[in-house]
């Protein structure tokens, strides 16, 4: 056999990756025979950061995580941003929780998992027996693998029998998903990544890609360089690293692009770039809830949003606006949009997610390569395990509703629970359910894979009511301390990544395997294995009997079968061979889908339906373009809070830092919060870089260093939400949309004080 | 040390020429590329910044190449 010293190796395995992602070119058989020599194996899993999804191989070499390199195979291409590649550092971190700790006499000691389990199971026993099912509740994650939010879904809803389960895609795309709801009948994106590979015009709203889905952004970038005359269009108040390439930025004060989206609407249809004949066909039009109005009705609707008035409610150029409408609605131009937090952490987040639809609905810019409107994704299984699989407080798997009689009857069957075992009355979204702790109301929190004690709007309010002495708060998670591992009553380590089985779903449809490749560390559990042993201590084990994710996979595909979703021709082993599948892929042998709603392509569309479309998710087997008006944030600067306050990602992190802060290269990298201004809001403050500011919002205070930059736009500051010592939600609010329940995190009113 | 494989994008045709000029670089290895517009490199760095400042200064400072894709990163803990 071949040796190699480590150095080689590791430049092999190097080489061999690089060489892959360009594909095809002289070397890569060299490099990777040189790679397969040294007594390693690949394991194919997926990213665990963002919700692009991107595919990798987990290398282990002597029972360790040595090195991870991207799946040239997959989406990606090979390609992984930093912090994908850091991810083998995470398996080993410091602060990776060993041990179950319950808090006693105050402080979290070292316990083991029986007594752990024990206590949690009690609590829970007596708060139910106590207080009725509602008292208790599972607060869940985009993070957690499908097969372990299906269990705890299916744990609380039939076996518990409280509709109490939320997660954190409440706090990040809930309004993409009313948005797709409210417009097709359906959630989740019609289109795919490749559809960025045929735009002539890639309009990102609301969405630094740049930083917080970097391949994405590396494929856009791509696009630009080699099609020819592709605009690229950024809405956004700041000037952020994905404005660099955009051929039109267009700056706003915060919560007002509604106007601006509307104010393109009007110049589509005043320039006659509208597409009458898809609009007959496909198209219907609604206000409020009710879809009763007409094209005319539209029309009227928007003379009133000239991009003279848009500009002056945004702040903006009216001239842009119609460079955007123009280039976005040009006759044979494809047009790809593409948003994410800036339009979903909005009381209006909804409407403005609608505002978006309707420009490629007015336009028939759908369901044709490059012609599609694409919500970007925060998490890696958002999509898969929270969205798709109904593991928020009105959802059942697979597009059923708790408040659909029907849909609970199917469920309860498939279940093989009794009749009326499913409660009719949706449970409590995420900033509710923290209010019912405040109020006492529940006595006991889950908490699986996700650190609201940072991440929650107005975050000390609901430290406090994880706080309180009656409130029983359990967290499983990988790392600890975390801001919300430090405020529990009991810890369960739970194995990470690497460490265990299971499926995500990311933001395209796209279904991939995550492969075991080494033991979970320490005495670390899989959340699969905890929330079975939960299950079974409930009494409730009948309804987990699984002894495998394989066997938890093997009954979903049962119950997504027959649905909109329906990709029960993913199977165990068909998972394993791919490099990710897209649903609908009702049977074994089905390709899967590239674009649904599209004939020849969706299964769901019959092969003889006259339209090249068919929009099955309504009644009436259309789209609805809503008139929805311009309308300001829950809260605006005045004359005691001055300056609008946005929050949002930057590239070295992610999220609330707990698996990044870890990782020796990116601890000390732009961890610490700063509180960007603007030069001209600097000089007026009489502040100067580096120095520290006091921000203050109606909600509570917190100081910050000064970062002065041109990015930042006048009179609005901005703070990154990763840094757990200095908590920009200390200071956001707590509104939330009234159909999402997502919270307004973009937007508030702050002032700023020299400390 | 941080062993990284990395793409480096190119303007068209300019991959030859920054192939070249990176050889001449202490801790590149150029393994591959298309001949036109990319390359596959091997990278050694003392640590996961001075491989962004690489890369940084990459793209600042050679107006041929658009961008730097890392692909791969392993660490030689015995280096």
């Amino acid at each position: 056999m071949t040796t190699l010293s480590r150095r080689s190796f590791l430049e092999a395995s190097a080489a061999a990756s690089a060489l892959a992602a360009l594909g095809g070119v002289h070397g890569v058989k060299q490099a990777m025979a040189a790679t397969a020599a040294g007594g390693e194996s690949w394991v194919k899993s997926v990213c665990r950061y963002c919700g692009t999804g991107c595919g990798l191989f987990i290398g282990v070499k002597d029972g360790k995580v040595f090195a991870v390199k991207g799946d040239k195979d997959n989406h990606n291409a090979g390609f992984l941003c930093l912090k994908g590649f850091l991810l083998p550092q995470i398996l080993t971190a410091p602060d990776r929780c060993l041990h179950p700790l319950v808090r006693k006499e105050g402080k979290l000691v070292r316990a083991s998992w029986e007594e752990a389990m024990s206590l949690v199971a009690s609590k829970f026993k007596e708060s139910i027996e106590k207080y009725g099912p509602d008292s208790v509740a599972f607060y869940g994650s985009g993070q957690g693998l499908t097969e372990e939010t299906y269990c705890a879904n299916k744990l609380f809803k039939a076996g518990i029998r409280t509709n109490n389960v939320e997660g954190n895609p409440r706090l990040c795309m809930a309004s993409a998903v009313a948005g797709y709801v409210t417009t097709y009948g359906k959630d989740e994106p019609m289109g795919l990544y490749e559809d960025i590979d045929h735009a002539d015009v890639i309009l990102l709203v609301g969405s630094n890609t740049a930083e917080a889905h970097p391949i994405i952004f590396q494929r856009v970038v791509r696009r630009k360089e080699t099609g020819r005359g592709v605009k690229v269009i950024v809405m956004d108040p700041r000037f952020t690293p994905t404005s660099r390439i955009a051929d039109l930025h267009i700056s706003f004060t915060p919560g007002n692009d509604l106007a601006i989206l509307n104010a393109m609407a009007h110049v589509l249809v005043k320039e006659g770039m509208v597409d009458e004949g898809f609009i007959a066909k496909h198209v219907a039009f609604g206000e409020g809830t009710e879809v009763n109005k007409s094209f005319d009705d539209y029309k009227a609707f928007l003379a009133e949003y000239t991009p003279e008035k848009a500009a002056a409610i945004a702040g903006c150029r009216p001239e842009d606006i119609v460079t955007a409408a123009r280039w976005f609605g040009e006759r044979g131009k494809a047009a790809t949009s593409m948003w994410t937090m800036g339009l979903n952490q909005r009381t209006k987040g909804v409407w403005a997610n609608n505002l978006v639809h309707n420009l490629h609905l007015l336009t028939g810019k759908i369901g044709t390569p490059g012609n599609t409107p694409f919500s970007l994704t925060g998490q890696p299984n958002a999509c898969g395990g929270v969205r798709d699989g109904g593991a928020l407080s009105h959802l059942l798997p697979y597009g059923r509703l708790v408040a659909n009689d029907a849909h609970r009857a199917e469920m309860e069957k498939l279940w093989g629970v009794p009749e009326g075992t499913l409660k009719p009355k949706p449970g409590l979204s995420t900033v509710d359910m923290f209010r019912a702790l405040e109020a006492g109301e529940i006595k006991c929190l889950y908490i699986m894979c996700t650190n609201p004690g940072q991440s929650l709007p107005n975050v000390n309010r609901y430290r406090k009511a994880m706080e309180r002495a009656d409130a029983f708060v359990v967290v499983a998670e990988a790392f600890h301390p975390t801001r919300t591992s430090e405020l529990a009553d009991v810890v369960l380590p739970a194995a990470l990544w690497a460490e265990k089985e299971g499926v995500y779903g990311c933001a395209e449809r796209r279904y991939q395997l995550l492969e075991q490749a080494i033991p979970p560390a320490g005495e670390a559990r899989p959340d699969f294995a905890i929330l079975c042993d939960l299950a079974a201590r409930l009494g409730h084990g009948k309804l987990l009997p699984f002894k495998t994710p394989a066997d938890v996979w093997a009954e979903i595909l049962t119950i997504c079968k027959g649905t909109v979703y329906d990709f029960s021709g993913m199977t165990r082993e068909r998972l394993k061979q791919a490099h990710g599948l897209l649903w609908p892929l009702p049977t074994p042998g089905h390709p899967g889908t590239k674009r649904r709603y599209v004939k020849g392509d969706d299964p769901l569309v019959p092969a003889d339906h006259p339209e090249r479309i068919l929009f099955y998710g309504r009644p009436d087997k259309k789209a609805v373009v809503w008139l929805r008006p311009q309308r300001p944030p829950e809260e605006v600067p005045d004359a005691e809070f001055p300056f609008f306050l946005t929050t949002g990602r930057e590239i070295e992190h992610w999220h609330t830092a707990t698996m990044t802060r870890n990782c020796k290269e990116l601890a000390n990298t732009n961890l610490e919060s700063m509180a960007q201004l603007h030069p001209n809001d600097a000089r007026k403050l009489g502040v100067r870089a580096g120095q520290s500011v006091r921000l203050t919002s109606r909600r509570g205070s917190q100081v910050f260093r000064v970062k002065v930059t041109d990015n930042a736009k006048e009179g609005v500051i901005f703070i990154h939400m990763h840094d757990p010592d200095r908590m920009c939600n200390v200071l956001t609010i707590d509104a939330v949309d009234p159909v999402s329940r997502q919270p307004e995190f973009k937007v508030c009113g702050v002032r700023v004080e020299k400390a | 040390m941080l062993i990284a494989g990395v793409v480096i994008e190119t303007l068209p045709g300019r991959a030859p020429e920054v192939a070249l000029r990176l050889a001449s670089r202490g801790g590149v290895q150029v393994k591959g590329g298309d001949g036109d517009r990319r390359l596959a490199v091997v990278v050694s760095a003392a640590s996961g910044a001075e491989l962004e400042r690489w890369a940084e200064e990459l793209v600042r400072d050679d107006e041929a190449v658009l961008g730097v894709f890392p692909t791969y990163v392993g660490e030689d803990e015995r280096a």
